[in-house]
């Protein structure tokens, strides 16, 4: 890996670290986490899931599963299944909050 | 409380009044939920893995200072090393995104129920600091509710041929008009529904003797018990008799009259009530007159019943139309005394909504005297429509009752009598207007002599003859066969509430 590349990746870190704090100590992120969670549950993702997950523990015996085990098998097709809507949605949540706050990003960004 | 999520480590360190609980109370509070923009900043620092400083699923550790992420192990890598397995405490860490718990011991997150109510408080509380809405919350039933049920290990099995929800009711004199009309009621399944959910808790200072809300939540409770001999309504007319005092005594009284006083007594003694409290201008008091003064409130009397009639009156001289809406709780058709023959409740309804000439009346708008035609139309339609063909004539001395039979469908298509002719041809405009016949309340006899009996659809599709305590089955022609005093329909497709 080149020098600069490796630079952009730090660089995109950095950014990435900024934006998480800001989100964090500004509360968008626990408001963005409850509107990911609201659409989930209306759009049935919630209760699709769960019932998979439910499938699985039956199968496997409820005694015999670790979390880490049910989120390994369900996950990939749980990401699949988020809606499309969703994911823009919350990327233009995200960029509206980069825009109107002042995440100390420097000129360069 | 099963095994199977949670372990001895977490149920020793954090047991209710440990030091660890109170540890991981303050933790929550600080910084899986913080309340203030204070703490949030803080979070925001302290929320990244002391290794990569990833702050993804970090977890604070339970023993010490120390924050590690989950994703690349290195809170694992932590604990196993600065708290190794054999110690005399529990090896336990904190998801800061989500308040769970991880037992390094088992290798995997552990619940407790108490735990659980505690992380919900503090979100809740978080999230009303934000002035944002809360999670959904599944609900979790309280030790007390477990009690109960522990308790009352009777289950009912329900089948679908099953006779659960129909009971006989034992005259008590000439009681038969509110046998009938109790059978109706029962068996109207919006109405069943909701009083079996039981969500109405009275203010009123004695409820079981002075809340007929409470008393038809009770019927209902013992038309849908394991007992199948005949109910003694005492209480039940003891209830109507103080408060509709025209109906107290022991004569034969008129159903579709004792049916609007329940009605008008339900949606009064809703204003009682803790949850609902819509107010609408109701005052206790005046029965029957009140049912024109209302506005529809929320209560599931107006929504089960309430329905609203379009009244135009057209001036011919200068074609303006002076419009008013009016409620309705039942549709009172007027039998045609002109013929003898037997009519139909779709000539009645034709009837109904026929333009009436009303002679001279003075116009509000051109201000002459003239020629008027006045129209009735329904502009909205109840779930549940009840239809009440005026057999009793109180002429005078002259009283009769007219027997002429009515034939009357066991489909109703209401599209015909709406006022907005528009959409007609849009078949879910139409499917809203369907309805089907789920009651009929009969009276034989005369007017002096006389005795009420109803049919009853129950689980869908067998009908029942209800004559006081006595039922039996019957097929469907004999319903509609009969002479039909009081028709019951419901809406085959219910919509959801517009606001």
């Amino acid at each position: 890996m080149s020098s600069s590349d490796r630079n952009i990746d730090r660089k995109c870190d950095e950014v990435r670290s900024k934006i998480e704090a800001k989100l964090q100590a500004s509360g968008e992120q626990d408001r963005i986490r409850r509107h990911i969670r609201a659409a989930l549950n209306s759009s049935g993702w919630m209760d699709e899931v769960k019932s998979q997950c439910r499938d699985l523990i039956r199968a496997k015996g409820v005694e015999y599963c670790t979390v880490e085990e049910i989120v390994e098998a369900v996950l990939p097709q749980a990401r699949e299944r988020v809606p499309k809507e969703l994911k823009q949605e919350v990327l233009d949540l995200l960029w509206k909050f980069v825009d109107t706050h002042d995440i100390g990003l420097g000129d360069d960004c | 409380m099963a095994t199977a999520y949670t372990c001895e480590h977490l149920s020793t360190q954090l047991g209710p009044g440990s030091p660890g609980r109170g540890q991981y109370e303050m933790l929550l509070k600080r910084l899986v939920y913080p309340r203030s923009p204070v703490e949030r900043v803080l979070k925001s620092q302290k929320q990244k893995c002391a290794q990569c400083d990833s702050t993804a699923r970090v977890h604070a550790c339970l023993l010490c200072v120390h924050f590690g992420c989950y994703g690349n192990g290195h809170i694992q890598g932590h604990v196993d090393a600065a708290h190794p397995a054999g110690g005399s405490q529990a090896r336990l860490s904190v998801d800061l995104s989500s308040g769970q718990v991880y037992c390094h011991d088992c290798s995997d997150y552990r619940y407790d129920l108490s735990l659980l109510q505690m992380l919900r408080q503090c979100r809740r509380r978080a999230f009303k600091s934000l002035g944002v809405p809360n999670f959904f919350e599944d609900w979790i039933p309280s030790e007390e509710f477990l009690a109960v049920l522990a308790k009352n290990r009777l289950n009912l099995r329900v089948s679908t041929n099953q006779l659960l929800g129909l009971r006989g009711l034992v005259n008590l004199g000439n009681t038969c008009f509110m046998s009938c009309i109790v059978q109706a009621l029962v068996h109207t399944p919006v109405l069943r529904d909701f009083f079996l959910l039981d969500p109405h808790s009275s203010l009123r200072e004695h409820p079981a003797l002075s809340c007929l809300v409470c008393e038809f939540a009770r019927l209902f409770r013992e038309f849908y018990s394991d007992c199948d001999n005949p109910f003694v309504p005492s209480s039940t007319l003891h209830l109507i008799w103080v408060h509709a005092h025209h109906l107290a005594g022991y004569e034969q009284q008129d159903a579709h009259e004792f049916l609007m006083a329940a009605l008008n007594l339900l949606h009064q003694h809703f204003q009682a009530d803790s949850g609902s409290g819509e107010p609408n201008g109701c005052t206790v008091g005046h029965q029957l007159q009140l049912q024109q003064q209302r506005s529809p409130c929320r209560c599931i009397v107006d929504q089960v019943f309430s329905g609203e009639f379009q009244s135009d009156l057209k001036c011919l001289g200068c074609d303006s139309v002076s419009r008013t809406i009016d409620p309705f709780w039942d549709i009172s058709l007027d039998m045609n005394t002109l013929t003898s023959e037997s009519q139909t409740l779709g000539c009645s309804l034709e009837r109904y909504i026929a333009p009436e000439h009303l002679g001279k009346i003075r116009c509000f708008r051109c201000q002459t005297v003239q020629d008027s035609i006045k129209q009735l139309t329904f502009r909205k339609l109840p779930v549940v429509a009840c239809f009440h063909f005026k057999r009793f004539q109180h002429a005078c001395l002259n009283h009769r009752k007219i027997s002429t039979h009515i034939s009357f469908p066991e489909l109703l298509d209401m599209t015909p009598f709406m006022s907005s002719k528009a959409n007609h041809d849009d078949s879910l405009e139409r499917l809203g207007k369907q309805y089907r016949l789920f009651c009929v309340v009969n009276h034989s006899g005369s007017l002096s002599a006389g005795h009420y009996t109803c049919y009853v659809r129950h689980n869908c599709n067998t009908w029942y003859k209800c004559d006081d305590h006595q039922i039996s089955d019957v097929p469907v022609s004999e319903v509609l066969t009969s002479e039909g005093y009081l028709l019951f329909y419901h809406k085959v497709v219910l919509d959801y509430h517009v606001t």
